[in-house]
């Protein structure tokens, strides 16, 4: 009955163990990659941008051309808890990249999601690059206001 | 435990139902399915070594639940390491790739006790027939769905094949999460009429 009880302490301190080992290790990585990570967004963003650029669909996409491909582009602040942030709703419909989509930007002004409304196009993987761009102009804009 | 309902065993002909989320929401572009498919090699392999491993070492109650957590720290690390290589496809792709670990745990590669390199192995076994499947829906889905062809690259994927033209032709609804489903439902149709050519003649004959 003795040895059951200890095997059954040891079960439990071995599940704690393998409950916090991985997330600890993964806390460690993601602590040290972090700055990487960050570094290989905004080189992804600038080569997205770039690729863009080269192309005449950022004509139709960027509001700064005097286009009318975007449609809509508004920012609104929220706050939840203690969180706060900015979520921009913008809606493209002339270019190939046609569809609603919200960019939802944290407090420290990084994207944290991608909502796509409709994403019908085959162009549609650069939008979270893209969402991030007018993210980062709205939120620019609003605090120079 | 395994799920013992009938058909739906670990060698069962409705296996790959445990597959299904995966298959149909990872397939709907070729750089997606190509991303996953190398997900599911890595988090099925490392998890079933790191198993392997250190089987003396896991809890005799509560293995699974471990399993859960080791799976999960597999998946993460990729999703990480991913997000170094293209951060863009891996912001598209984090519901998918949260998916994996799931997978793990409803296939029957989470049940191996081996050793840890006959468990990589028989895991990875567990996983090609998985990202073939994915690849085989994603070749039909985004030529004909979109009319192109992608590939992941640094700045999201790359478009290997597409033009204009065929984009306007495509079929929109296959790449559709409902799309997805309609083909999945006639490629399990399709392989049920394979297995049993005429079911209802030898129906009709089993009853006479």
């Amino acid at each position: 009955m003795k040895e059951r009880t200890r095997s059954a302490s040891v079960d439990y301190a071995l599940v704690l163990l393998w409950t916090f080992l991985p997330v600890l290790l993964f806390a460690l990585l993601s602590f040290g990659t972090g700055a990487s990570r960050s570094a290989s967004l905004a080189r992804s963003v600038d080569a997205a941008f770039s690729a863009a650029a080269d192309s005449r669909r950022l004509a139709s996409v960027v509001p700064s051309r005097g286009s009318d491909g975007v449609k809509a582009l508004r920012g609104k602040r929220f706050s939840l808890k203690e969180k706060k942030g900015l979520a921009v709703v913008f809606t493209i419909e002339t270019s190939a990249q046609a569809g609603t989509y919200i960019a939802v930007l944290g407090p420290g002004g990084e994207l944290s999601s991608v909502i796509a409304l409709a994403r019908p196009s085959r162009e549609a993987l650069t939008i979270p690059a893209l969402a991030w761009i007018y993210a980062q102009g709205i939120a620019a804009s609003e605090t120079k206001k | 435990m395994m799920d013992r309902t009938p058909g739906s065993t670990a060698r069962g002909p409705y296996r790959f139902l445990a597959y299904a989320g995966l298959v149909v929401g990872a397939s709907s572009r070729l750089a997606h399915a190509v991303a996953v498919s190398i997900a599911l090699f890595t988090v099925f392999t490392l998890s079933s070594f790191i198993l392997g491993a250190s089987a003396p070492l896991l809890p005799r109650r509560g293995r699974r639940f471990v399993t859960v957590f080791i799976a999960s720290f597999t998946a993460s690390c990729f999703q990480l390491l991913f997000s170094l290589y293209s951060p863009a496809l891996a912001l598209d792709l984090s519901f998918f790739i949260g998916l994996v670990p799931v997978t793990f745990m409803a296939s029957s590669a989470s049940e191996y006790a081996l050793s840890p390199g006959t468990a990589a192995l028989a895991s990875l076994r567990e996983a090609l027939p998985v990202a073939g499947l994915i690849s085989a829906f994603a070749l039909v889905r985004e030529s004909f769905g979109y009319g192109c062809l992608t590939f992941p690259a640094r700045s999201g994927a790359f478009v290997i094949l597409g033009s204009d033209a065929s984009s306007s032709l495509a079929i929109r609804v296959l790449v559709s999460a409902a799309g997805g489903f309609m083909l999945f439902g006639y490629v399990l149709a399709g392989l049920r009429r394979l297995r049993s050519p005429f079911p209802d003649s030898a129906e009709q004959a089993r009853v006479e």
